[in-house]
């Protein structure tokens, strides 16, 4: 093909999305409306997910150590946790603040304790926070392990509760998103049949003129990527718009729980690119297959 | 040339269109076919145009087999003819320029080409001053003129005019068959569907009766019962 063939081809393309504007516009707003709902499923399902990933690593294993350990070998122990893999932070609480801490949780009570003072059999002890519960056990045996580890006390329960619902979280979130692209899939593709069924007469008059497919099929290509590219740029303009919005206004305004929350939303600037990529990606490979897919049934002629 | 030899259609759904067909038309002929409708008239232009394929038989037109051919070479082989249809079959959303030039664009021609060729035919069948407007905005006629400039554009040999003046009223439709005829005498070959008897007595053609499926006239004028 010339490339005056080919630039014309393009032309027609580009003419033909003006000329059946209304259509276009048409398909335009099914494909933002489903980007968006996509586009937020994800988002959302990414920051649950994040959030879930904060909660795990919240849940403390306090590792006791051995009666009189000394200061050098404390630190030794503390560096041997610190590196042991899936270790996020290490915490030392000397024994006198950890018979601070079980005196504030007695209470009125805690004069019963008064005489330990001076002979505390609260042990010092690592506070110790883990990145991924579902490897909670292995981590703890590599600490028992240690040196000068007496006991560690490991909270099973709650760590498999959150594992369990971290897992839960992660497989609906991409059952949500799977289920909306393909129910996007159906509308767009449902749309994109009625446009081009419009359009079959002149097709049929194309094909008794003698073009050949490649040449019918293309400009509706090209307007099916320029429906993509046009779609796309709307739907991430919006969700990001969103989202920023969300992630630098809001968070700034509410504290306690909200800022917790907000402190582990994903930044902006992470899912920024990725974002796009997928979207505009999506929309434009919808725009484009989906066009061209479904002209072959009027080029039977 | 044309040639069918034996040529039998039997559609799906049982119908027998055509049954045992032989014809010839030879280069620079001008040919009317006539018959009432379900004679099988529509049935021929099909094959012609390789819209459909014969159940039996074979078609020979300038060189390319009609039966053997394969999909792909169909878009070449329309290319070489020019055709009109009773419904003019404009694009509706380009203008009478661009459905002309369309037939050009289709084979791959420079556009400077283009821009020397349309006008110049659409100066030949007098629609120079139309150029700019829509289909929707001209009268049959002069859609029928755009169709015949497009038709003529890629100086076919063959021209095949299915019921051409069908929308039409009398006057232009004598014009019409007439601008045919100019046609034809530059040494295209013109077959020309019609159940117009009244324009088919008009000229002293060769005229091929279809009924039921079969020839039963071939020659020149119309037959005497008509």
């Amino acid at each position: 093909m010339r490339v005056g063939s080919f630039r014309y081809l393009v032309k027609e393309g580009v003419r033909s999305l003006w000329v059946n504007r209304l259509m276009s516009a048409a398909s335009i707003g099914v494909l933002v409306s489903c980007l968006l709902l996509i586009g937020a499923a994800a988002l959302f399902s990414i920051n649950i997910n994040s959030m879930v990933g904060y909660i795990e690593k919240q849940n403390e294993v306090v590792v006791f150590l051995d009666d009189n350990v000394t200061d050098a070998k404390i630190e030794s122990i503390e560096k041997q946790i610190k590196e042991t893999e899936n270790v996020v932070s290490v915490t030392f609480i000397s024994k006198e603040e950890g018979l601070d801490k079980q005196m504030e949780i007695l209470g009125d009570d805690k004069e019963y304790f008064q005489d330990l003072v001076d002979s505390n059999p609260i042990p010092d002890s690592f506070n110790v926070r883990m990145k991924n519960l579902e490897h909670i056990d292995e981590t703890v045996e590599k600490i028992r392990n240690i040196n000068g580890v007496y006991q560690v006390n490991v909270p099973t329960e709650v760590a498999q509760i959150v594992v369990h619902i971290k897992n839960i979280v992660y497989i609906a979130g991409i059952v949500v998103v799977a289920i909306l692209i393909a129910v996007s899939f159906l509308i767009i593709a449902n749309t994109i049949k009625i446009t081009v069924f419009n359009r079959r007469k002149e097709i049929g008059i194309m094909k008794y003129v003698g073009a050949t497919d490649g040449f019918i099929r293309f400009p509706f290509f090209v307007e099916g990527l320029l429906i993509g590219l046009i779609a796309g740029g709307i739907a991430y303009g919006l969700v990001a718009g969103g989202y920023y919005y969300l992630y630098t206004r809001v968070a700034a305004q509410y504290t306690g729980w909200f800022e917790a929350f907000f402190n582990n939303m994903v930044p902006f600037e992470n899912i920024a690119i990725p974002l796009l990529i997928g979207m505009c990606g999506c929309s434009v490979l919808i725009g484009a297959i989906g066009s061209t897919a479904f002209v072959r049934k009027y080029l039977k002629v | 040339m044309i040639e069918l030899k034996s040529v039998s259609k039997v559609y799906p759904n049982g119908t027998h269109a055509l049954n045992n067909v032989d014809l010839k038309i030879e280069d620079g002929e001008f040919a009317f076919i006539v018959g009432a409708s379900g004679a099988g008239k529509s049935t021929i232009i099909k094959l012609l145009l390789r819209e459909e394929v014969p159940t039996s038989g074979s078609i020979n037109v300038n060189g390319f087999d009609l039966v053997k051919m394969r999909r792909r070479q169909i878009p070449k082989y329309r290319r070489s003819l020019g055709v009109v249809f009773q419904d003019f079959r404009l694009i509706p959303n380009m203008n009478v320029y661009n459905n002309v030039a369309f037939a050009l664009r289709v084979t791959n021609s420079p556009t400077a080409e283009i821009k020397k060729k349309v006008p110049y035919i659409l100066n030949l069948v007098g629609l120079a001053s139309k150029a700019k407007a829509f289909p929707e905005e001209l009268s049959g006629g002069e859609q029928q003129r755009v169709a015949l400039a497009r038709a003529l554009i890629n100086n076919p040999r063959l021209i095949i005019a299915d019921e051409p003046t069908g929308n039409i009223d009398p006057q232009l439709s004598y014009e019409i068959v007439d601008l045919l005829n100019e046609i034809n005498k530059v040494g295209v070959t013109v077959v020309m569907v019609t159940h117009e008897h009244g324009l088919v007595s008009c000229f002293d053609r060769r005229v091929i009766t279809i009924s039921e499926g079969s020839v039963i006239s071939d020659g020149r004028g119309l037959p005497k019962k008509y």
